[in-house]
């Protein structure tokens, strides 16, 4: 790699870009942010290429850059708003068209929801829809709080992908509802 | 030990249900080096783990390989910036055309340092993402158990019912829709600004507020009996709605300041800046009549007037009420139509607008430069782009530590 080999860069980027996109997109909690933040990681990799002959890891070297480049998101958004605490749901009052939206967003989310594997459904279903802690979760399914941050992060994960490609609602974004799932 | 509470502030805010407090909580952490040191090692963690590993997605691979395929052909060694390639849906590029055209605008500079008089074109250039961004859109409201939320980033709708009253958000302001029934004690709310945001409210009676940063006005959910009360700091624009009572009479709307003084109005548009480290409190009248009280001593203001009170608060005297006539009311109201008015204005006053605007600490390294501004410009743009008007016309500064601005000599 450190001779420059193209061939050899593409095969990395094969081999670990869905571990930095999974991860950027985990916490940065936006599509366009994590796509350019692995952009960022493998573009950062390949300019320095000539420091790789020097390393010993490439993963450990890998996860730096990505840990960096993420914590850096991390704190950029900190610092922009902080997120609303809590936000009542009620249609009723709502006007006519988003009320529209709101149900049509939220049939996306559930579409999404069972599309995800089955211990993974429901263990999401059961924070985000029957309002579980993480700790009751942990109980019921005898799962360790490590299992359950993986399925609630993954699961965010495939939703944030999949509503967009089912629903055409740009406003939705900004939805109470989503936020409430996505803050 | 702070690496558990840091873990589980991590593992909140990237579940997604990371409350306000826990956020700030963990903001603040992450200002501390340790801290961040050992929040590098909790994500080397997840990655090591692999617990948050992506699942195939043919776009994203292939967005990814275009991007890198291009860096590969155009580098020779050397680091050439690249085009990103975005994934954004269709709509997104309008939203980010839109924000390109308004903050390509010019901006006009002109100054009088001195003698000589110097007018300039600042041309604004895209900014860099760690470039200080300007104020914005935002506001904090206060309901009456101690609730707090944050109108930043929220959609439209209902934000929540306080007693007598639904509250909605909608296009970027607040309105409090009565919805008839108030029960018991009347109950009170609060919409604060911090640093770089502004925000508009309608009050229950219709009438509206525009807030400026650093500002707050508390008010009632619902306007009951013979007289309509509101308290600010900071700075605000009022639009009073006329209110007459069953029997006629027209009900007075008083705003409270500080402490320190009022303005009892009828209906009217009127500005109230009272920022704590202003040595004056100025209320300037637009249209309509109020009347501005101090203690024993009141004034009535006629549109175009301005009455100042000796601000307390900066350690100010008392004193009397003093009355401008003709005061430059798109100086006064700038603000509010997205621009610094800085005609006449000393440095120390410009310094001061900017700092609350873009959320800056301002220091003087070897006392205030003797300058003063002529002219307005656009508030909507990056500190970087602002900062290099004033190196043009001749002010020179340093920035340290990202948020503090020193002025030299």
């Amino acid at each position: 790699m450190a001779q420059g080999d193209q061939g050899s860069f593409r095969l990395l980027v094969d081999a670990y870009w869905q571990k930095v996109y999974g991860h950027t997109l985990a916490y940065t909690k936006s599509l366009a942010t994590a796509e350019e933040l692995t952009q960022d990681v493998f573009t950062n990799i390949w300019i320095n290429r000539a420091k790789m002959s020097s390393v010993e890891s490439f993963t450990n070297y890998l996860f730096i850059i990505t840990r960096n480049h993420v914590l850096k998101a991390i704190r950029n958004k900190l610092e922009e708003t902080v997120t609303v605490e809590e936000l009542p749901l009620e249609e009723a009052i709502w006007q006519p068209d988003r009320q529209l939206e709101y149900r049509e967003l939220y049939a996306s989310v559930l579409e999404g929801i069972a599309e995800l594997p089955p211990m993974r459904r429901r263990v999401f279903t059961m924070s985000r829809i029957e309002g579980m802690s993480y700790e009751q979760i942990c109980k019921e399914l005898g799962l360790s709080r490590n299992t359950v941050k993986e399925h609630i992060v993954k699961a965010l994960n495939f939703l944030r992908n999949y509503i967009p490609l089912h629903n055409d609602c740009l406003l939705c974004i900004n939805c109470i509802m989503v936020t409430v799932f996505f803050s | 030990m702070p690496t558990e509470e840091l873990q589980k502030l991590l593992d909140e805010y990237v579940m997604g249900n990371i409350s306000a407090t826990h956020r700030q909580r963990l903001r603040d952490l992450l200002q501390d080096p340790a801290m961040v040191a050992q929040a590098e090692l909790i994500l080397q963690q997840d990655l090591e783990t692999g617990r948050f590993d992506a699942e195939y997605l043919a776009p994203v691979h292939s967005r990814l390989h275009q991007h890198l395929d291009a860096l590969m052909k155009n580098s020779s060694g050397a680091a050439t910036p690249v085009g990103r390639i975005y994934f954004l849906p269709k709509r997104m590029w309008a939203a980010a055309a839109a924000v390109f055209l308004l903050i390509t605008g010019a901006a006009y500079f002109w100054v009088q340092h001195g003698e000589k008089k110097t007018s300039i074109v600042a041309p604004i250039s895209v900014s860099l993402a760690h470039d200080i961004l300007p104020g914005k859109q935002g506001a904090i409201l206060k309901l009456s158990d101690g609730r707090q939320v944050v109108l930043d980033s929220m959609g439209n709708g209902l934000i929540a019912k306080q007693n007598g009253a639904r509250i909605m958000l909608k296009g970027g302001q607040v309105m409090y829709d009565p919805t008839g029934k108030i029960a018991g004690t009347t109950v009170y709310n609060t919409m604060s600004t911090p640093r770089g945001r502004q925000f508009q409210l309608i009050l229950p009676d219709g009438s509206r507020v525009w807030l400026n940063a650093t500002s707050s006005i508390t008010y009632p959910t619902g306007f009951t009996g013979t007289r309509r009360e509101v308290s600010i700091t900071g700075e605000a624009y009022f639009e009073v709605a006329h209110l007459s009572s069953k029997d006629g009479a027209r009900v007075p709307f008083i705003v409270n300041i500080n402490n320190q003084t009022s303005v009892e109005v009828l209906g009217t548009h009127f500005d109230v800046s009272s920022y704590k480290d202003e040595g004056t409190i100025n209320t300037t009248l637009l249209e309509g009549l109020v009347k501005v009280i101090k203690g024993p001593e009141a004034v009535m203001l006629s549109p175009g007037q301005q009455a100042q009170v000796n601000n307390m608060l900066s350690g100010g005297a008392a004193g009397k009420i003093k009355v401008l006539k003709n005061t430059d009311i798109d100086k006064v109201m700038a603000w509010r139509n997205g621009l610094f008015n800085f005609d006449g204005v000393r440095l120390e006053e410009v310094m001061k607008q900017l700092s609350r605007w873009y959320d800056i600490e301002v220091v003087y390294e070897k006392g205030v430069p003797n300058i003063e501004f002529v002219g307005k410009m656009s508030k909507n743009v990056n500190l970087s782009d602002l900062l290099n008007g004033l190196k043009g016309i001749g002010v020179h500064f340093r920035i340290e530590n990202g948020r503090r601005l020193v002025v030299l000599p």
